[in-house]
C-alpha cells in the first residue's frame, strides 16, 4: 500500500495545517499559469447523493488503513489509498422534521431547516462551503460553482408541509437564501469558460458602466422601501456587487497578458465540444437517455475549474432529495430511485438500489480519475484537494440521519492522511468533519453549528477510531 | 397603535364572537369543553387535534382545515366517539351551526385587512421571457437559459418569496439584456430618430423615456432619465452610433430592479390600495403573465382601472385575450404539474415503448389546451371534474382510442364514453400518478385526496412499507389484493381506506393513462366504496359521487388560484376571503370567470402592507 510519505506529515504537524505547503517545483507542466507563482491552494467539492445507502453494503470491513471495500465503495477500488471513509458520523439537527428535506437542506449547515411551504424559507446558517466561499471567493473568479442535474420542483410536499425547494438545494449564502444551482452544462461551461474570452473585454468594460448605473438606482430604490421589500433587495444588490468584482477580477486577469496553460486549454476545449453535443437539438431523444453523461459533464466542469483556479470551492447534487429518477438504464435495475430505496429488506430490491448507489461511486471515481491524472508539482489535483461524497441519512427505508455514508477524496494539500476507514464514536458530529475541511481551506473556524471540535484523526495515518 | 386599523380588527372578532345571535364563549366554547377537550385538549390532545388552543373565534381560521373536519365529524355524528358522553342534539346543532357559519359564511363586511406580507416581485423565468416579447418584439425566449426557479407558496413558481437574485442570475442578466436589444425591434427601441430638427441628446431621451415607461410598468421621472442620459453620452462621446449608444443606456434599463422587479412603493406605514399602475401590473402579470399593454396603461393612467366597472370589463377583455393562455399554462399547467412529464416521469420504456415524445408533449398539452378553452368560454369549474369532450390531437386520440381526429393540431374532441372526462381522467395526471412500471391506486387516489377535494393524508410513517414495483400477481394476489392486505394493518388502514378506493376508480387506466379491461391478465376491478359508505363500480360512477362534492372541490381551486395571482401562499387572514368566494361560485354555476374576477375585486389584491409589519401597527 502506498502511505502518504511520514516526512511530509511531520513537517506538517510543524507548521499547522491551515497552512498549504509551498510547491518548489520549476517544471510544474500542468498548471494554469497565473497560479505557478503561489502555492497551489486547496480546494473543496461536495458530491451530494440523494436517498441513502442500502443498508449492509456501505460499510468497509476493518478500521484504520486495513480494510475491505464494501459492496457500495468497489468501484473506488483504484482509489483506494486516495480516500477517507468516516463512519458513524450524524447530524443531529436533521433528527426530526421528515424523512428528506431537512436531511437535504441542512446538509451542510448543521441546522434544522424552518418547516415551511415557502413564505418564510430559512435553513437557520450560512452552509460550510459558502463559509468558505465568503472568505476566499475574492481570490478566484467565481467564489464558488453549485452544480446539480435536477431542476427544483415547484411546488410543496403537502406529505409533510415543506416547500420542496429545501429538497433541491444544499449550499445557503445566507441563512434565508439557498444558491441556485446550474443544471445546464452548456450554460454552465459558457459561464466557466466562455464569458471570458479575451474579445470581451470591450463588453466588460460597457457591463461595468451599466452596472455602475444600476447599483446608484438600487442604492435610490432601497431608501424607499420597507423591511420587508427591502430583503429581496438587498439580495439583488448583493449579487449585482459579486458580478462588478468578477468583472474588475477578469479585467485584472486580462491585463496581466496570462500564459495559458496549453494542457487545460485543450481539456477545456475538448469538454466544451462534449457540451456543445450534448445541447445539440437534434440529439435531444439521445441525451434524455444519457443521465451518466449529463454527471460527468458537470463533474469535469468541476476538475476543469479547480484545475484551472477558476474557483476552489464546488458543490454538486447527483439528485433532488426524493429523487424518482429511473436508474431502469442499469441492468438489473426497474424503478426510480426513491421508490428502490424503499427497499422492506427484499433482496431483489436491495440489490437493486445497491447498483444505483454503486453507478454513483462509479462517477465519484471518474472524477477522481480525471483529478490524479493532472499534476501540480510534486502532487495531483486529487492530493491538493477535499472531495466529500455523502448522503444525509443512511438507510432510505428508514430516514436515519445517523452513521451518515460519508467518504472524503483526496489529501486536502498533504493535510489528510488517506487509505483508512475510520469508525468514529457513536454519534459523531457531520459538523466536526466540516471544521476540519475550514481548517484546511485557509477558512478556519473555532465551530460549525453542533460540532465539538475539528474531527480526530484527519491526517494521523495510524487512526483508526474506536475499535 | 393606529386606531384606523385597530377598529375593524375589534370589530371583526367581536362580530365573530356573536355570529347568528351565538356567543362563542358564553354558547360554544362550553359545548367543547365539556364533550371534546378530554380527549382533545391539553398536550395529549389524540390525533393532533388541539381544540382547546381556541380562544377567541379568529383562531378558527388559524386551522380551518382542521375546524373544517370537526364540522364533518359533527355532521356525520362520528364525534364524540359512541363510548363517551353525547352531546344533545340542541348543542350539537347550535355548535354545527356556529362553525358552518363561521368558516362558510363569513360577513363580507367584517373580514379580516391584511393584504399580506409583501416581497417584491421578481419577474419569474416565464414572466421575463413574455415581457421582453411584449416590450422588445423579439421571441428567442432568453429565460430559458436562467437558473430554474423554486416555487413555493401555493406551489406555483411565481411566489414571491423564493424568488431569489443569485449571482448567476445577475450575470444572465446582463448577458442577455446586450443580446436581446441586438435583436429588438428598432421601432421599439427608438421612438425619436435624430433630424435636423431633433438633436441626438432630445431623441435620446425621448426614446429612453418611452422604453424606460413601459419597462418600468409605470411614468418615469425626469432625473431617472438623466442618470440613463450619463451612459448615452458616454457612449457618444466616444463615437458610437446614435443606435448603439441607445443600446447601452437600454441595457441599464433591463439590469434595473425597476424592471426585473414588480415594485409597489409602500405609501406609509399602513396597508393601503395600490395605485393604478401596480394595479394593472398585478392584473396582467395574473392573467397574462407579462407587462400590462397599452389600454391598461391608459386607463391606469387616468386613474380609472381601479374603478369596478372599468376592473370588470378589463378582466373579462384580457380573459378573451390570446394571451390567457399563460393563465391555462402557468396556473392550470403548474397545479396538475404537468411538467414533470418533461423530468420526473419516467415510464419504464421497456415496459412502455408508446411513451414517445409526441405523446408526452400530447399528454402535456391537453389540460392546457381544455382550461384555455374553458376560460375563453367561460365554462363550470365542474367541468375540471368531469366534462364529455376534451382536446386532442391525432397522437392522443390515438392513446385514448378515439376515432377521427387526424393531424398534430389540438381540437375539441365530444366524449361518449363518460368513464373519460375531466383532469383525473388525462393521462398528464395518470402517467404522473404511475411508478415507471405500473400503476399506483394509492399516489392516484392521495391525488384526488389533495388535488381535488383539498384534503391530503398526512404523511405516511417513517418505517412505510411499500409495494412491489411491478403489478404481477404475488403468491396468488393481484396488485389490489396486495394494497388490500396492506390496508389490514390497522396503523395504516386510518389513510389507505380514504385513499386507495379513489385509485381503485381510476384502475381501467394504464400507467400512461390508456384505458384497460385487465392488468396482469385479470379483469380490473375498479369498484370501491368511500368512507362515507357510497359505492361506485369504475371511473364514471366515481366522478359522479365527486360531482356531489362541488364545494370540497371549489374551495380547492379557488385557494389555488387566489395564491397563483396573490403569488404567494394563503394565510389564516385568507380563509374568510376564500370562503366567501366558494359561497358566491355556488351561487354563480361555479363559473371560472366569475372565481377570476372574486380575486380581482378581492382585497387582498388591491392592497399592499406598508412599510411596517402588520403586527406592530396593532
Amino acid at each position: 500500500m502506498k502511505a502518504t510519505p511520514i516526512s511530509r506529515r511531520t513537517v506538517l504537524k510543524g507548521i499547522g495545517a491551515t497552512l498549504c505547503l509551498p510547491l518548489l517545483d520549476a517544471m510544474r507542466p500542468l498548471r494554469a499559469a497565473a497560479l505557478d507563482a503561489a502555492a497551489a491552494p486547496v480546494r473543496m467539492a461536495v458530491l451530494y447523493m440523494p436517498n441513502g445507502v442500502c443498508p449492509g453494503a456501505w460499510a468497509p470491513k476493518g478500521a484504520g488503513r486495513e480494510f475491505e471495500l464494501s459492496p457500495i465503495l468497489e468501484p473506488l477500488a483504484a482509489h483506494k489509498d486516495d480516500i477517507l471513509v468516516m463512519r458513524e458520523l450524524w447530524n443531529a439537527a436533521s433528527d426530526t422534521g421528515d424523512g428528506h428535506y431537512v436531511k437535504t437542506g441542512g446538509f451542510l449547515t448543521g441546522t434544522t431547516i424552518t418547516r415551511t411551504t415557502g413564505s418564510d424559507l430559512r435553513s437557520g446558517a450560512v452552509s460550510m462551503d459558502q463559509l468558505a466561499a465568503k472568505r476566499i471567493g475574492h481570490m478566484t473568479r467565481l467564489p464558488s460553482l453549485e452544480l446539480g442535474v435536477e431542476s427544483p420542483a415547484t411546488g410543496v410536499d403537502t406529505n409533510v408541509g415543506y416547500t420542496q425547494l429545501y429538497g433541491a438545494h444544499i449550499s445557503w449564502s445566507t441563512p434565508t437564501t439557498p444558491l441556485t444551482k446550474e443544471i445546464n452544462p452548456r450554460a454552465a461551461f459558457d459561464r466557466l469558460f466562455r464569458s471570458n474570452e479575451p474579445g470581451r473585454a470591450g463588453e466588460a468594460a460597457k457591463d461595468r458602466s451599466v452596472i455602475d448605473l444600476v447599483l446608484e438606482d438600487a442604492k435610490r430604490l432601497q431608501r424607499q422601501l420597507g423591511k420587508d421589500d427591502r430583503q429581496k433587495l438587498d439580495e439583488y444588490l448583493e449579487s449585482v456587487r459579486s458580478v462588478e468584482q468578477r468583472i474588475a477580477f477578469d479585467a485584472k486577469r486580462q491585463s496581466e497578458t496570462v500564459r495559458s496553460d496549453p494542457l487545460a486549454e485543450k481539456a477545456i476545449k475538448e469538454l466544451g465540444d462534449r457540451v456543445d453535443a450534448y445541447a445539440d437539438p437534434a440529439r435531444v431523444s439521445e441525451r434524455r437517455g444519457n443521465h451518466t453523461e449529463h454527471v460527468r459533464l458537470m463533474l469535469d466542469m468541476m476538475v476543469l475549474s479547480f484545475w484551472t483556479d477558476t474557483t476552489r470551492i464546488s458543490t454538486f447534487m447527483f439528485g433532488n432529495a426524493v429523487s424518482g429518477r429511473n436508474f431502469s438504464f442499469l441492468e438489473g435495475v426497474s424503478g426510480g430511485h426513491h421508490q428502490t430505496s424503499h427497499h422492506e429488506g427484499k433482496p431483489e430490491k436491495l440489490e437493486q438500489y445497491r447498483r444505483i448507489n454503486q453507478w454513483h461511486l462509479e462517477q465519484f471515481a471518474y472524477m477522481m480519475d480525471k483529478m490524479k491524472a493532472i499534476r501540480e508539482g510534486e502532487r495531483t489535483l486529487l492530493d491538493n484537494s477535499m472531495l466529500l461524497f455523502g448522503a444525509g441519512m443512511h438507510d432510505g427505508n428508514a430516514h436515519n440521519p445517523r452513521n451518515l455514508p460519508i467518504v472524503l477524496a483526496g489529501r486536502g494539500g498533504g493535510t489528510i492522511a488517506t487509505g483508512r476507514s475510520v469508525a468514529y464514536e457513536k454519534n459523531t458530529p457531520l459538523t466536526n468533519l466540516y471544521v476540519g475541511m475550514l481548517n484546511r481551506m485557509g477558512t478556519p473556524v473555532p465551530h460549525f453549528s453542533d460540532s465539538t471540535g475539528e474531527l480526530a484523526g484527519l491526517g494521523d495515518s495510524e487512526f483508526k477510531g474506536v475499535t | 397603535m393606529r386606531p384606523r386599523l385597530f377598529f375593524p380588527l375589534s370589530i371583526f372578532v367581536l362580530a365573530l364572537q356573536s355570529v347568528g345571535a351565538i356567543d362563542f364563549q358564553k354558547e360554544v366554547r362550553p359545548i367543547l369543553e365539556t364533550y371534546c377537550f378530554d380527549c382533545h385538549g391539553g398536550k395529549k390532545a389524540k390525533a393532533a387535534v388541539k381544540l382547546h388552543e381556541v380562544q377567541d373565534a379568529a383562531d378558527i381560521y388559524q386551522h380551518a382545515g382542521m375546524w373544517d373536519k370537526v364540522l364533518v365529524e359533527l355532521r356525520d355524528e362520528a364525534m364524540p366517539p359512541d363510548d363517551k358522553p353525547q352531546p344533545t342534539p340542541a348543542e350539537r346543532e347550535r355548535l354545527i351551526a356556529w362553525l358552518d357559519q363561521t368558516l362558510n359564511h363569513p360577513d363580507p363586511t367584517v373580514l379580516p385587512r391584511d393584504p399580506g406580507r409583501p416581497f417584491l416581485h421578481r419577474l419569474s423565468r416565464l414572466e421575463y421571457n413574455n415581457t421582453v416579447r411584449d416590450l422588445l418584439g423579439i421571441e428567442s425566449q432568453p429565460a430559458n437559459e436562467f437558473p430554474p426557479d423554486g416555487g413555493g407558496g401555493g406551489g406555483f413558481d411565481n411566489n414571491s418569496a423564493t424568488l431569489f437574485v443569485p449571482p448567476v442570475l445577475v450575470e444572465k442578466y446582463l448577458a442577455a439584456g446586450a443580446k436581446m436589444l441586438a435583436e429588438a425591434k428598432p421601432e421599439r427601441l427608438f421612438t425619436t430618430l435624430p433630424s435636423d430638427a431633433v438633436s441626438n441628446a432630445d431623441a435620446a431621451r425621448k426614446s429612453l423615456t418611452d422604453l424606460a415607461t413601459r419597462a418600468f410598468r409605470r411614468p418615469v421621472e425626469a432625473n431617472e432619465v438623466d442618470s440613463l442620459l450619463t451612459l448615452f453620452t458616454q457612449a457618444d462621446a466616444t463615437g458610437e452610433s446614435f443606435e448603439d449608444a441607445v443600446r447601452l443606456a437600454a441595457r441599464a434599463i433591463l439590469v434595473s430592479p425597476h424592471f426585473l422587479f414588480r415594485i409597489e412603493q409602500p405609501r406609509g406605514a399602513g396597508a393601503h390600495r395600490i395605485n393604478d399602475f401596480e394595479l394593472a401590473s398585478r392584473l396582467s402579470y395574473f392573467l397574462w403573465s407579462t407587462m400590462p399593454d397599452a389600454e391598461l396603461f391608459r386607463l391606469a393612467g387616468e386613474g380609472t382601472l381601479h374603478e369596478s366597472a372599468v376592473l370588470e370589463a378589463q378582466t373579462s377583455r384580457m380573459l378573451q385575450d390570446p394571451k390567457a393562455r399563460a393563465l391555462a399554462e402557468n396556473f392550470a399547467g403548474q397545479w396538475l404539474r404537468v411538467h414533470e412529464l418533461m423530468t420526473s416521469a419516467q415510464p419504464d420504456p421497456g415496459k412502455f415503448p408508446e411513451f414517445t415524445p409526441a405523446v408526452r408533449d400530447a399528454m402535456l398539452a391537453e389540460p392546457i389546451e381544455f382550461f384555455h378553452a374553458m376560460l375563453r368560454e367561460d365554462a363550470s369549474l365542474l367541468h375540471l371534474l368531469d366534462a364529455d369532450y376534451t382536446f386532442a390531437n391525432e397522437t392522443l386520440a390515438k392513446l385514448y382510442g378515439l376515432p377521427g381526429v387526424t393531424g398534430d393540431a389540438f381540437q375539441r374532441v365530444a366524449l361518449t364514453d363518460r368513464n373519460r372526462g375531466g383532469v383525473a381522467t388525462m393521462a398528464a395526471v395518470l402517467t404522473l400518478t404511475s411508478y415507471p412500471r405500473r400503476t399506483s391506486p394509492v399516489l392516484r387516489g392521495k391525488w384526488v385526496l389533495e388535488e381535488i377535494l383539498g384534503t391530503p393524508p398526512p404523511p405516511p410513517p417513517a418505517m412505510i412499507k411499500s409495494l412491489p414495483t411491478s403489478d404481477k400477481v404475488r403468491n396468488g394476489l393481484s396488485l389490489r389484493q396486495q394494497l388490500e392486505q396492506h390496508r389490514a394493518d390497522a396503523s395504516c388502514a386510518g389513510c389507505h381506506k380514504r385513499m386507495d378506493p379513489l385509485g381503485f376508480g381510476l384502475e381501467n387506466f394504464d400507467a400512461i393513462g390508456r384505458w384497460r379491461t385487465t392488468v396482469a391478465e385479470l379483469p380490473v376491478d375498479a369498484s370501491g366504496e368511500m368512507v362515507t359508505g357510497e359505492k361506485f363500480t369504475g371511473p364514471a360512477e366515481m366522478k359522479a359521487l365527486l360531482l356531489k362534492r362541488k364545494d370540497e372541490f371549489a374551495r380547492t381551486v379557488s385557494e389555488k388560484m387566489y395564491a397563483y395571482a396573490l403569488a404567494r401562499g394563503l394565510e389564516s387572514y385568507d380563509v374568510p376571503m376564500v370562503r366567501l368566494t366558494v359561497k358566491r361560485l355556488a351561487g354563480a354555476d361555479y363559473k371560472v370567470g366569475t372565481l377570476v374576477r372574486e380575486i380581482v375585486s378581492s382585497y387582498a389584491f388591491q392592497h399592499r402592507r406598508g412599510t411596517e409589519p402588520l403586527a406592530q401597527q396593532q
